[in-house]
């Protein structure tokens, strides 16, 4: 009796300490990781369904030959916005939607070791992506393609505004993934539970941690090009222009030293996903840990030496293209090391067969697809005629789908239950999963063969009686399919939040640290810290898959001076220090407003207002350090 | 640079002349069912690699399929089960692809060694230069001298090889016929090379392959691959300088068009747009979109960007009389 009412005490003691205040200025100053983790979630599935009307309207113009719905200004338009908004706008953000939100629960803390930081990472992410449609508002969106070759981003051949929107969002975009990065990377050296030794982090956050290293080197070439970019439109320099001594080829060395390892970037958390699902569901641990962790760390590294693929076709000496072919060959190794283990852990497991392991089942055959179409296109002459066409598209489909959505989709329907506390509907679920599994070979796989029949990518329209109707029609099609299931997604979430069954701690039987906490978790998520001695701590008592004696009732609570939190040993999690944190804040709004009104009057050309802007975001940056109570924060 | 935005009845008409203009080569221009080199040693590593990528995905599939639907005990001990199943992550993760990727490897050198150089003399010298949105083209001589221009259509020998020397004019273009020859970019500032031998006569559509602005997908390029005595008439025809009546040299030049087209032999030496030297004696017009009848031809100088969206051949509100009197005259460029 006593013990239960010091323990309900405890724990209003903690909500007082961790919840955000009620009310619009609570939300907007909120640095809860699960806010922040939601808002990710949220605001890249809108981009998604951008991205995807997108695609729609392009593959209507697709459908058969020879059609007008779209002018060729307008497709090209989408195609690049689509691609833009796909790749950075939903692919990236989106897992760090998952990541913000599950990780400190996955390793058992408080918060992310940069709590502010992580709200200015999601603020500048929406504001980047409100930045880049801004040019759709004003008419005159980017169109050279997600990749925006030079001489053809010059103002010389694109005079409008679109690109310097393309050059100085990305830019704006950049410091919120760099920022979300940086963050990730010290949260998990230094913020897991006592005793969640390296080996002992469920792959997830392996995954992540690879894609934050890969951002923090991939990032900076990117954003030098950009700069060089905007330079070269705005003042007239010729970083990219051959007639004054230039390179064309420069913009594409920095754009894909950035642009492959972003790939892995956008898929290795989201295979992460699929390592710790899948053993829930085949109610086992993981086959070959060690050597997943392995491989989804050699792939990060792997990846820094493949950008030239990109450009076989580019006529560098065929020596040096070699050398990248073979890479991107050995690529394939680390992948085949995770998709064994997969294939492994459901043979010698017992395998229940509920929506987020079908939508796992779905992943695999689609990452076989587009991972051997890859080893294809690796083959530097076959790569000659597959560069470029459709066939690169379907391959980039296969990868960027069936390796980023498929996952993620299937780790909606695990994880909402734990953020919402309601299940979503297992029925819908299944008809979820077909209807987007055929929409998807459907709409990609003809794909290919269209490539291999020789009709090259970014055009908008093609002559009829090439051989390429059907297929087209075919690919049409099963593209609208595929949306309808992402429409009964979005039914399902919408019905679970009303009528969703109430999930409890652990709906799945799963045994990982974040079902040990109810759903939602409350905003402190672990009453006491816990004390990890395996993998799967909830799986040591009951079905005797695990072995080990962690402790998750008793530790320390840290409920009496603020935001605190236990600090941990790199290597082996033991427990060093006990860290306080900061609390809700509007700087990190703040300075996101001003950045945003930089970024504004630096794509208008207005000096002044940028350096009004510049001068803000200082400001901002000297409130924000400066010692004492804060706007928005709790008293 | 002028881009001129453009209205929407283009996209039916380039989509429906395409048509008629292209009944000529019926099959679709499969990059598998080559019809010259290099494409076919191309496809000679293409096909195998792509059985044995198939077999890859139907191998795996049904492992996955068997392991997750497969009756009989599940209840192995851990460690046995661990023991075993890292046996199937080393072997089938790592050792068989490494052995599939090396003989793959092996395969690409040899193709790639098989297919660098062609296996004669060329035959001829080929400077493509790639613009928005057509291709210049000019044979030269062995020692580089010019011979003759013409545009968005090149004529080879059957069974010769023959040379390329790619540029681009603007911005990045990518040359490519799928059943002769692989992808090569056009990159300013840079010369590329590349060789192509068609095997069968005929004539090859091709298209430019790297996005390069609005009238990307209105890029076409043909192939006549003709015997070579008959190759050598047209090269011989291309180079004697075209018979030019005065009336409507004097038409052609007063409507302004000598500022950017150039007709040899004459005072019209505008470097802008496509030579016309020969003009008459072409399939097609503005790059492969039109079939060279005087009913398009005369279409096109009524309004160039009604048919092909961002032309840079401006309107230049001509007469009637005079789009006629130009017709004759340009058609009569042979």
């Amino acid at each position: 009796m006593s013990a239960t009412a010091a323990e309900a005490a405890r724990a209003s003691r903690l909500a007082a300490i961790w919840e955000t205040r009620p009310g619009v200025v609570g939300a907007l100053a909120s640095v809860d990781h699960k806010d922040v983790g939601k808002r990710y979630l949220v605001t890249a599935f809108v981009f998604l369904v951008v991205g995807g009307i997108e695609a729609l309207l392009m593959r209507i113009q697709l459908a058969h030959g020879g059609a007008s719905t779209l002018s060729p200004e307008l497709y090209d338009e989408l195609f690049t916005m689509h691609g833009v908004t796909m790749i950075f706008l939903y692919a990236s953000p989106i897992l760090s939607g998952f990541a913000n939100y599950l990780w400190p629960i996955l390793i058992g803390t408080r918060d992310m070791a940069f709590p502010r930081m992580n709200a200015l990472s999601y603020w500048i992410f929406l504001f980047a992506g409100i930045f880049i449609y801004t040019s759709m508002a004003i008419g005159d969106m980017p169109d050279a393609g997600w990749f925006a070759y030079a001489p053809l981003t010059g103002k010389a051949f694109s005079p409008g505004p679109g690109l310097d929107f393309y050059a100085l969002g990305l830019l704006f975009l950049g410091i919120s993934t760099s920022v979300g990065a940086v963050n990730f990377i010290v949260t998990l050296f230094k913020m897991r539970a006592p005793g969640m030794s390296l080996n002992r982090m469920p792959i997830l956050v392996w995954g992540t941690l690879t894609a934050s290293f890969s951002i923090i080197y991939a990032l900076p070439p990117l954003s030098v090009a950009l700069v060089m970019l905007w330079f070269d439109r705005q003042f007239g320099m010729h970083f990219f222009d051959s007639s004054a001594g230039g390179s064309p080829l420069l913009w594409q060395h920095l754009f894909w030293i950035f642009g492959h390892p972003w790939v892995y970037i956008i898929v290795l958390p989201a295979m992460g996903m699929v390592s710790d699902i899948i053993p829930t569901f085949c109610r086992r641990p993981l086959v070959g840990y060690t050597y997943v962790a392995f491989a989804t760390v050699s792939t990060g590294i792997i990846g820094f030496g493949v950008w030239v693929h990109h450009m076989f076709a580019t006529g560098l000496p065929q020596l040096s293209l070699s050398f990248f072919s073979a890479a991107s060959l050995v690529i394939a190794i680390p992948s085949g090391i995770s998709f064994f283990a997969w294939i492994a852990t459901i043979w010698y497991g017992r395998p229940v067969f509920k929506t987020p392991f079908l939508f796992m089942l779905g992943f695999i055959v689609l990452f076989a697809i587009g991972g051997v179409s890859g080893v294809m296109t690796g083959l530097l002459p076959f790569d000659w005629q597959l560069t470029d066409t459709y066939f690169v598209v379907a391959h980039l489909h296969y990868v960027l789908i069936g390796i980023n959505v498929f996952p993620v989709v299937g780790a909606l329907y695990y994880w909402l239950p734990k953020i919402t506390g309601r299940m979503l509907s297992e029925r819908l679920g299944r008809w979820n999963f077909w209807v987007m599994f055929i929409g998807f070979n459907v709409a990609f796989f003809p794909m290919h063969w269209l490539g291999i029949l020789g009709m090259p990518r970014r055009i908008f329209t093609y002559p009829a009686g090439l051989g390429w109707d059907a297929s087209n029609m075919v690919v049409t099609a099963g593209a609208f399919v595929f949306a309808v299931g992402i429409l009964l997604l979005s039914i399902n979430i919408a019905w679970s939040l009303r009528n969703g069954v109430p999930a409890g701690p652990n709906p799945w039987d799963a045994g990982t640290l974040e079902w040990s906490i109810p759903s939602p978790p409350p905003p402190y998520n672990f009453e006491v810290i816990p004390t990890v001695d395996s993998r799967h701590p909830l799986w040591e008592n009951g079905p005797g898959i695990a072995e080990g004696e962690s402790d998750l009732t008793e530790g320390p609570v840290l409920d009496e001076d603020g935001h605190e939190v236990i600090g941990t040993s790199v290597l082996d999690g033991a427990p060093e220090t006990i860290q306080h944190m900061p609390g809700d804040s509007l700087w990190p709004l703040y300075l996101t407003l001003s950045l945003t009104l930089l970024f504004y009057s630096l794509v208008s050309a207005h000096w002044p207002l940028a350096v009004s802007g510049a001068g803000l975001a200082l400001v901002c940056l000297v409130g924000w350090h400066w010692p004492g109570r804060d706007p928005g924060e709790e008293g | 640079m002028v881009v001129v935005r453009g209205s929407k009845g283009a996209t039916r008409l380039v989509g429906a002349t395409a048509v008629c203009l292209l009944a000529g080569c019926r099959r679709a221009p499969s990059t598998f069912q080559p019809l010259g080199d290099p494409a076919a040693g191309i496809a000679r590593l293409g096909w195998p690699a792509t059985v044995t990528m198939a077999a890859i995905v139907l191998v795996v599939t049904a492992l996955l399929l068997w392991g997750a639907f497969r009756s009989g005990p599940r209840d192995m001990e851990r460690a046995e089960s661990e023991r075993r199943g890292v046996r199937w992550v080393v072997v089938g993760g790592a050792l068989v692809p490494g052995l599939i990727l090396a003989c793959l490897f092996g395969t690409m050198l040899a193709t790639l060694h098989a297919i660098s150089e062609p296996d004669g003399p060329p035959a001829a010298t080929i400077r493509v230069t790639g613009h928005q949105w057509w291709w210049e083209v000019e044979y030269v001589g062995a020692d580089g001298t010019p011979l003759f221009q013409t545009a968005n259509e090149l004529h080879v020998p059957v069974g010769r090889p023959v040379r390329l020397e790619l540029r681009s004019a603007d911005v990045i273009h990518s040359f490519w016929l799928p059943q002769i020859a692989g992808k090569t970019d056009l990159i300013p500032g840079r010369v590329n090379r590349m060789w192509l031998r068609a095997d069968e006569a005929g004539e090859f559509r091709g298209q430019c392959a790297e996005f390069c602005g609005v009238g990307h997908a209105a890029m076409l390029i043909r192939v006549v691959a003709e015997p070579s005595d008959e190759y050598r008439r047209w090269a011989a025809d291309q180079s004697h300088l075209p018979a030019v009546d005065s009336t409507g040299m004097a038409a052609f030049r007063e409507s302004g068009c000598a500022a950017c087209h150039r007709i040899a032999g004459t005072l019209a030496q505008g470097k802008v747009g496509p030579d016309l030297s020969h003009v008459g004696s072409r399939a097609t017009l503005a790059a492969g979109i039109l079939p060279n009848t005087p009913g398009a031809l005369a279409a096109w100088l009524r309004s160039p960007d009604s048919l092909k969206t961002g032309a840079l051949m401006p309107d230049l509100s001509l007469s009637e009389p005079r789009i006629e009197r130009l017709v004759a005259f340009l058609e009569g460029l042979k």
